[in-house]
Formats: C-alpha cells, sequence, structure tokens
C-alpha cells in the first residue's frame, strides 16, 4: 500500500516537470531590447511604455508568417490610432531574405531586425513564430506560439480590451 | 599512431640501442603515448555532449527544400503513411511544423 503510494507521488512528481510553462511567463515584465529597423534608427521597447504592443517573431522561411502579415496590417490600421504598435522582430540570418519575403507581403507596422537572436531568446521562444501581447504597463499578457486561424479572433479580443483599460 | 612512432624513434635516438634498457623506456614511451591518445579521444567524445540542438529561431537552414529527404511533399506524406501503417514508425523526417521549423 505505501509503495504504491510512493509510486503515485513519484509519478505526480514527474507529471508536474514535463508540464511545459510556455515561454516568457504571463504577467512578468517583458524583457527590454532595441533593435535597429531598416532604416538604421533603433527602437527601444521601454520607449512604447503606454501603449500597447504585439511583438511578434518572424522569419523568411516561417510558413504562417505569410498569413500573418495581412492580419497585423489590418490591426494596426485599426486599431494604431488607438494606441497599438505592432512590431515584428525578424530573425533572419541574412537580411536579403527578409527583404525578398516583404517584398510580397508588405508590413504596415514596425519591422526590426535582431540576427544575433539575443531577443528572441529573452523571450524565451519556444517556435516561429511566437507573439506577445505587452499591456501599457510593460506586462507581457499573452505568449501565443504558431498562427492560427482560430486565435485571430480571441487576440483580438484582447487588444481591444487592453487599448480601453490603458 | 604518428604519437607513438615519434616516441619511440626518439627515444632510440636518444639512448642508442643498446641492450634491454632502450627497449623499456620505448615500451614505457608507447605505453604513455597510447594513453594520451586514449584520453584525447575520450576528451572530443566528451566534447559531443555540449553540441546543442538549434533553437526554434535559427531553423531556417533546415527549413530549406533541400533538407527534405524526399522533394515532392505529396511523395514524402505517402513514405510516411506506409511506414507508420506497416511499421508504427513515426517522425524523423526532419524539422516538425511542416517544414518551416516551426516547432
Amino acid at each position: 500500500m505505501r509503495a504504491l503510494l510512493v509510486r503515485l507521488l513519484g509519478g505526480l512528481a514527474l507529471c508536474s516537470i514535463a508540464l511545459d510553462v510556455a515561454a516568457v511567463g504571463v504577467g512578468q515584465v517583458a524583457p527590454a531590447f532595441t533593435l535597429p529597423n531598416g532604416a538604421g534608427e533603433s527602437l527601444v521597447l521601454n520607449d512604447l511604455r503606454g501603449q500597447v504592443v504585439y511583438v511578434d517573431f518572424w522569419a523568411s522561411w516561417c510558413g504562417p508568417c505569410k498569413r500573418s502579415f495581412p492580419w497585423m496590417n489590418e490591426l494596426q490600421q485599426k486599431y494604431g490610432g488607438k494606441g497599438l504598435v505592432i512590431i515584428a522582430i525578424n530573425v533572419d540570418k541574412k537580411r536579403e531574405d527578409a527583404q525578398r519575403f516583404l517584398s510580397t507581403t508588405p508590413a504596415q507596422f514596425r519591422i526590426v531586425y535582431d540576427v544575433a537572436g539575443l531577443t528572441p531568446a529573452a523571450f524565451e521562444v519556444k517556435g516561429m513564430p511566437s507573439s506577445y501581447l505587452i499591456d501599457a504597463q510593460g506586462r507581457v499578457v499573452a505568449a501565443e506560439q504558431g498562427f492560427r486561424e482560430e486565435q485571430k479572433a480571441a487576440v483580438e479580443e484582447r487588444i481591444r480590451a487592453l487599448l480601453a483599460a490603458r | 599512431m604518428v604519437l607513438i612512432a615519434s616516441s619511440e624513434s626518439a627515444s632510440r635516438r636518444a639512448v642508442g640501442v643498446v641492450g634491454d634498457e632502450p627497449m623499456e623506456t620505448s615500451m614505457a614511451c608507447r605505453r604513455y603515448a597510447s594513453l594520451g591518445a586514449g584520453v584525447a579521444l575520450l576528451a572530443l567524445l566528451a566534447s559531443c555532449a555540449s553540441i546543442t540542438p538549434p533553437q526554434p529561431w535559427e531553423k531556417g537552414e533546415l527549413a530549406k527544400p533541400a533538407m527534405q529527404f524526399d522533394p515532392d511533399p505529396l511523395v514524402a506524406k505517402g513514405t510516411q503513411h506506409i511506414y507508420q501503417s506497416k511499421e508504427g514508425a513515426a517522425g524523423g523526417y526532419g524539422v516538425g511544423g511542416g517544414g518551416c521549423g516551426c516547432n
């Protein structure tokens, strides 16, 4: 009986270790970053305190990114005036790959480049693409891995709520 | 083996081939040399443990079409299905997420 109990507890303990904590924890302050855009200017995340920021990690080789860009264009258009800033961080090793992607899939939001890959490491990105919704106080409120059609409505709902609350 | 040969010839040259002594010295040298080679090999193998898999944002190279086992995605799917149904085998076909390295 006791042996069974010990085995049960051991199994439960193992289960808790196996639970995946997705990326940077929700509720934590988003890691600060300063990244260059295509025009040589630097974008500092902390400068955007007070606005709702949607950070998306993308790459030219990432299929779902092709579908997420038009949706993010829509979001930026709809809510840009209300305080939403979308930042898409490119992690391609070669700038030309990113530019080729952008020539076929244009973006109306800010694109910054991180070749070294320090920013995705700081955000503990677990898969590509990854997106993080940061509220006006700089805290991560949602972390999504991948891009699926089903999550679009929910994310838009959260953005609207955050914009109303700031 | 180059290590052993050089140490052997060096000891022979240094002492001169006279009687039993140079033989013993060269055997000791050979032993130390082979030991050194063994340690070096072990160290090399151990360093292989520190090789880390690529991070999700570094999988650009793996997402290239040339990195797939089969260039035709339909044929690849069919082959995978056959392996799965006949052998119960799954996975190992390359990068997850349909080849975009999205996992």
